[in-house]
């Protein structure tokens, strides 16, 4: 879970290349799934921890996007899917970077190989130390997209 | 595969191959990178494996090292390092007797008891912000799809 912050400016900034508002809120909506999934599974179905780690391999973003996007009306639900799925793709990219002793932060390719990835640049619970960093980007982007968008009326 | 044809049924199966993932990603990451615990029942499986705990308290030191809170009680790691009681570490260990664990690597978190809650209230603090702001782009409407363009 920690920190849906940092997911979020993660897929905010390529976001704003996306121009249909609803579409960018589904790639932001996307970095937040493999979490919630993850979540959702651990304490809501009492599933157990390996069990939830399906939610953070990339077979789990493509089913749980797809899942999701059922849920979106069918004329948009294609992007919608695509959408969902860059943003778990974010997420899990973002994984990465936690530290987790070189055991390995996420089993991405299960079911092919249980084998954990890691870049091991920052503590799992330092991602806190972000956030200041993460609301100066979003602000950042925010800023210019609304200049961006003027320029273009 | 993107049409409201046969919406119910896709719904199952991506469902349920969401959980046939899941079960599957616990009997391997259970085999591959087996939880710390087991080192209660020690046998000669876990003899030469390296395993992973992490954010566990320490909850009394000594000259050889430090007993740890699992959750199947506490364990005794050796190490060098001199750990503080109350202290919360990750470590990568080799199990070497009942209940007995070695440090490979080891690494205390610092401010792990307010770093945890902190990090949990701004990421739920963010979904619900960031659900109330786009809510006015989408409408509840189950017949076409939960989410209905407003425009």
């Amino acid at each position: 879970m920690p920190d849906l912050f940092t997911h979020l400016v993660t897929a905010r900034v390529p976001g704003a290349f996306v121009r249909d508002r609803r579409l960018q809120a589904l790639l932001v909506i996307g970095t937040f799934l493999p979490d919630l999934a993850a979540k959702g599974m651990y304490w809501v179905l009492w599933a157990g921890q390996e069990f939830s780690h399906a939610s953070h391999t990339v077979l789990g973003v493509v089913l749980i996007s797809y899942l999701t996007s059922l849920f979106v009306e069918e004329r948009i639900r294609r992007p919608a899917f695509f959408l969902l799925m860059a943003g778990g793709l974010i997420h899990i990219l973002i994984d990465l970077i936690k530290c987790y002793l070189g055991t390995g932060a996420v089993a991405l390719l299960l079911p092919l190989s249980p084998t954990s990835f890691e870049f091991g640049l920052i503590k799992p619970e330092n991602v806190i130390y972000l956030v200041p960093l993460d609301a100066a980007i979003l602000a950042a982007a925010w800023f210019l997209e609304r200049r961006y968008r003027r320029v273009q009326q | 595969m993107f049409s409201d044809r046969l919406w119910i049924l896709k719904l199952v199966v991506a469902a349920g191959l969401l959980g046939l993932l899941g079960h599957h990603a616990r009997k391997a990451l259970d085999k591959a990178q087996p939880e710390v615990e087991r080192v209660a029942l020690f046998s000669d499986q876990l003899r030469d494996r390296t395993l992973f705990f992490s954010n566990y308290p320490v909850l009394e030191a000594d000259s050889t090292g430090v007993h740890v809170q699992t959750k199947v009680g506490p364990m005794h790691l050796r190490t060098t390092e001199r750990i503080a009681v109350g202290e919360v570490i990750s470590a990568v260990v080799r199990p070497v007797g009942p209940r007995q664990l070695e440090a490979v690597r080891l690494e205390v978190n610092e401010g792990f008891r307010w770093k945890r809650p902190l990090n949990y209230c701004i990421s739920v603090l963010t979904v619900i912000v960031y659900f109330l702001l786009i809510r006015h782009w989408f409408r509840w409407n189950p017949e076409v799809g939960l989410f209905r363009s407003r425009y």
